[in-house]
């Protein structure tokens, strides 16, 4: 029992240090952003709002975050995440916006990370795309189209 | 018991304590998912809570400016969720979930009501109320309330909501942290179970299936109950 208990301890802290001793060694260079699957579903009822949802990934080698975002189709954007506590369902702002980790990606989806879509200008009809202008802490600029359509 | 014994149980606790620090950290490394617990596990039948729950005993306004109570349901099924129309990420999910239902529910649904009670009365007027449900079906029913009857409704499905400050300047920007269950009331009007977020539509159509065969006996049976299962029963 002891033994047993000290020789996973023991794993559990070499996996731990190996995990983090590697993390620094992939933080190198820059990072290297692209966007797919980013799609929305169209706006509800006469809503003036929807969620927009992608892939964003950061073949570089170093981390980024997503800052902020702008679009012609509307007035005010945010960067959300929805948590989930005993059932009870909470969206928040993310005021420093969403890290892209290097060599990784981060996938916006439904009842996790999104971006709000508020004060649309205009319909939504399904089938459609717009555009959104994502912008990253490290300055690189990133236009997207968001493909109207049911999940 | 020696102190040398003692000693063995302290450094097996702190050996513990490490174990679980790591474990933790290690899965909060590799499975964020995990640790956010968004994907609950699908309960066949919903979660049951208790057979014979009541129903909260309060007039509500419905989507075409009429008083609403759940009496005026009785003899439907009723599957009900809590929600507002400004939440265009986790509401739009359910609500889809709640025409599924219906669609796969076929000519039974005639025995079902859907309804969606709005947490943000503030936005949530009758009117955007029925633009919003009905853009999911024609037969939905939505509904609101002023705040103190929200919150004995809310309450009495065992569930919390709470307005949150708003982030920027606009007063009218603001989210709602809301339970996000799917209720299940019976024809009987007794609250029969619920199912968490994302529990598969499959799951919510056997529980109403089950509530409707059950229907017919239930008055008999409530009698039977202990008033030990419906500690929030309504008066």
């Amino acid at each position: 029992m002891k033994f047993k208990s000290i020789f996973v301890a023991g794993l559990a802290v070499i996996a731990l240090v190996a995990c983090n001793a590697s993390a620094p060694s992939t933080q190198t260079g820059t990072s290297d952003i692209t966007v797919k699957d980013a799609w929305s579903r169209p706006p509800m009822g006469g809503m003036a709002m929807t969620a927009a949802y992608m892939v964003i990934e950061n073949t570089g080698g170093s981390p980024d975050a997503l800052v902020s975002i702008s679009s012609d189709v509307a007035g005010s954007l945010e960067i959300h995440e929805t948590k989930e506590n005993n059932g009870v369902m909470q969206m928040q702002e993310l005021p420093n916006g969403l890290e892209i980790p290097a060599n990784g990606s981060v996938t916006l989806k439904p009842a996790s990370y999104h971006i709000m879509v508020m004060d649309l200008k205009r319909e939504l009809q399904i089938g459609e795309t717009y555009k959104l202008m994502l912008r990253f802490k490290s300055g690189k600029e990133l236009p997207v189209d968001v493909t109207v359509r049911e999940p | 018991m020696d102190t040398k014994s003692d000693g063995f149980k302290v450094l097996l606790g702190v050996i513990g304590g490490i174990v679980a620090i790591v474990v933790f950290g290690l899965v909060l490394s590799f499975a964020p998912e995990l640790a956010r617990g968004t994907q609950p596990t699908p309960t066949p039948g919903g979660i049951s809570v208790g057979q014979y729950r009541g129903v909260p005993n309060v007039t509500l306004i419905d989507q075409d400016n009429r008083p609403i109570t759940f009496d005026n349901l009785r003899g439907r099924a009723v599957v009900l969720a809590f929600g507002y129309t400004h939440c265009p990420d986790v509401c739009p999910l359910f609500m889809s979930d709640m025409r599924k239902i219906k669609q796969a529910l076929g000519s039974e649904s005639d025995k079902v009501a859907f309804m969606l009670i709005s947490v943000d009365p503030k936005r949530d007027t009758p009117e955007a109320l029925k633009r919003y449900v009905t853009a999911f079906d024609p037969s939905f029913i939505g509904a609101t309330a002023d705040d103190a009857t929200l919150q004995k409704t809310v309450y009495a499905f065992d569930g919390v909501y709470e307005i949150q400050k708003p982030t920027g300047n606009d007063p009218n920007s603001y989210t709602v942290a809301h339970t996000a269950f799917i209720y299940l009331i019976g024809p009987d009007g007794k609250w029969k179970s619920k199912f968490p977020f994302g529990t598969p539509v499959n799951a919510v159509v056997s529980g109403v299936r089950d509530v409707l065969r059950a229907g017919g006996t239930s008055n008999t049976t409530m009698k039977m109950s202990s008033p030990l299962t419906s500690p929030l029963q309504s008066p």
